[in-house]
């Protein structure tokens, strides 16, 4: 039903905060994500949905973008209000080999995939791609290693070039990935063209949310022809291309 | 004990049927699924008014539907459920599962829309709430269905003769004198009053200059509008005799004990669950800790704050 959290650490760098709270509730799925806001502050009154970042059964994180009124009060707060673990979270295929495709942000509920998939025999690549230097700077001065190869449209960091362009490079039958939708639309028509290959695609989706639990039947989007509750049935849409 | 307090809850009567709690959950803030899923502690509500349902399923709006304002939120919704069919086939038998009382909630924008409901009239239900005052679905140029007075006029009358069951007509706050509705929906035989819906409302987006929905007008709820629901739940009280549902903005002991000063027998806790799921929990204790302390009954709360003034007309 929720519960107030003091922040443990933060650090801040240029429009990101790595957030952390000492959790012992439960365990966590890769993709899953929690509702987050300050606690004892009714102008900010819907939770907002964050992924977690990472998590070893005693410390939880959050990597989250500042991006307006909500994520700026949770970024000051030293206690947070979580409610969750949601949604479903991203499945493992222990017989295949992945790759995991982030865009912007999408980095979140990706870097923890990475670290899970590390736990086990699976094999995977990781790219990340970002619009220019500046997530990779901050990420930087987090002190945060982020093992992808990375790629910016502007050619400042990494590769130059649009993530999607990068996947062809690569022997996978599973793809992971997160990132805003028309990135993800993309990379979906890129693995559709490789028809009967039998890769099996896993997008995270994101879309405004009331509740985080079912309840208000706010966070419905379409994507690939499927009407989903983001929160319920997702975050984690799977497609067989 | 009838409209007491004890140290277990709260003892009250709507409509026949006595409640444990005077709190009750609002159309369209939980879905069955999650009622049954044990989502929300249930034993702090009295009952619960499902999910509005249409004749046709509905998808609901494109957009943005849910939007974090200071205090508050919006929604657009637009009444997504899955129709008549399969509420009579799937949802009903589930409902036994439930284990507080019920409403269903309909929305109706013609008299002849409400006969398409008539499969509900053979049922054994306890209310059935018309909801005439969605702000996402539009009825036509001229405003909501509560926006015309002739029309919800007609609808009630009609539902009265289609329905045994108690009817409580949901109004809209968006009139210019809620109490002339409220007159209306009482004088065409609705056994109670729910004041109110959600506000409408516009939010724009700087960014991209342009409305955050889709359908640019979205319904505005929690605390935000508590002060401005609280109003209309004293209007009508001072006008007709009707039980009132008393819903907008609840989100402490003060404004569910507000609401019944002001006249409502029952109180909704609809946008504050998305703040807290267990909101209703510490609000339920301090309302029974004020009545024990006070030596009140619920019942001797609800409309005390009219004093001598109280002028009923219904
Ligand atoms: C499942 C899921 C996981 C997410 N994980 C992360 C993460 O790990 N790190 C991170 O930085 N961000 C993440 N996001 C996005 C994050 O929720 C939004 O950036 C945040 O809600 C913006 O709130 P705001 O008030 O700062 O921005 P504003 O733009 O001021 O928000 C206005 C309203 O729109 C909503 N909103 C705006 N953008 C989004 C968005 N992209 N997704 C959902 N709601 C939005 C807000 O919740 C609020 O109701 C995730 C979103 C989802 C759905
Ligand atoms: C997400 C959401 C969905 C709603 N759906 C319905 C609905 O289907 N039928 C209805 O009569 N009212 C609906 N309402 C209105 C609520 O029942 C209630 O009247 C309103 O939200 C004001 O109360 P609150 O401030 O406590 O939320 C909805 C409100 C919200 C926030
Ligand atoms: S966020 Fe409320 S139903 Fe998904």
């Amino acid at each position: 039903m929720g519960l107030g959290l003091k922040v443990s650490e933060r650090q801040i760098a240029e429009g990101l905060i790595l957030l952390s709270v000492e959790y012992d509730a439960t365990t966590i799925l890769p993709g899953q994500f929690f509702q987050l806001r300050p606690v004892d502050r009714m102008d900010i009154f819907l939770a907002r949905p964050i992924s977690v970042f990472s998590y070893n059964g005693r410390k939880l994180s959050f990597l989250i973008r500042l991006k307006g009124r909500g994520t700026y009060a949770i970024s000051t707060a030293d206690c947070l209000f979580l409610d969750g673990p949601f949604g479903n979270g991203f499945k493992l295929y222990p017989s295949r080999k992945a790759l995991l495709v982030a865009g912007g942000m999408g980095l979140a509920p990706l870097y923890f995939l990475a670290d899970q998939l590390k736990k086990t025999t699976i094999d995977f690549d990781f790219i990340w791609g970002v619009r220019d230097g500046t997530y990779v700077d901050a990420i930087k001065r987090l002190g945060l290693v982020i093992e992808a190869r990375i790629v910016s449209e502007d050619g400042s960091t990494g590769e130059a070039g649009i993530v999607s362009d990068f996947i062809d490079e690569y022997d996978f039958d599973i793809c992971y990935v997160c990132g805003p939708i028309p990135m993800m639309e993309t990379v979906l028509g890129r693995l559709k063209e490789k028809k009967g290959s039998g890769v099996i695609a896993q997008f995270s989706l994101e879309a405004n949310m009331g509740c985080g639990w079912g309840g208000c039947k706010g966070c419905y989007v379409e994507f690939d022809g499927r009407g989903i509750y983001v929160c319920r049935e997702g975050p984690v849409v799977e497609v067989l291309c | 004990m009838q409209g007491g307090a004890s140290s277990g809850g709260i003892m009250l009567e709507l409509f026949g049927r006595r409640l444990s709690s005077p709190l009750f959950i609002p159309s369209g803030i939980v879905g069955v699924d999650e009622l049954l899923a044990g989502q929300l502690g249930l034993e702090d509500f009295g009952f619960v008014v499902l999910k509005t349902i249409t004749l046709k399923p509905r998808t609901g709006n494109q957009g943005v539907r849910v939007y974090d304002i200071p205090c508050g939120m919006m929604n657009s919704i637009g009444l997504a459920n899955e129709g008549m069919d399969v509420f009579m086939k799937e949802t009903l038998p589930r409902l036994e599962g439930l284990p507080i009382p019920y409403m269903v909630s309909i929305s109706v924008h013609s008299v002849d829309e409400l006969q398409g409901f008539n499969r509900l009239a053979g049922l054994d239900l306890w209310a059935i709430e018309l909801n005439l005052s969605c702000p996402n679905v539009r009825h036509n140029s001229r405003g909501l269905v509560a926006q015309d007075g002739d029309l919800i006029f007609k609808i009630i009358k009609a539902a009265r003769r289609l329905f045994n069951c108690h009817i409580v007509a949901k109004l809209s706050p968006d009139v210019a004198f809620i109490d002339e509705y409220a007159k209306l929906v009482a004088s065409a035989g609705a056994d109670g009053v729910a004041v109110a819906n959600t506000f409408q409302g516009v939010a724009i987006d700087v960014k991209s200059r342009r409305p955050v929905f889709d359908r640019v007008v979205a319904g505005v709820s929690g605390p935000a509008i508590f002060h401005l629901a609280l109003k209309r739940v004293w209007d009508v009280y001072r006008t007709v005799s009707l039980p009132i549902l008393g819903i907008g903005g609840v989100y402490c002991a003060d404004a569910a004990l507000a609401m019944a000063m002001a006249g409502a027998r029952v109180v909704g806790i609809g946008s504050f669950l998305y703040h807290r799921r267990d909101g209703a929990r510490a609000i339920l204790a301090e309302v029974v800790k004020y009545l024990e302390d006070n030596g009140l009954s619920w019942d001797e709360l609800v409309g005390v704050a009219h004093g001598v003034i109280r002028d009923k007309q219904a």
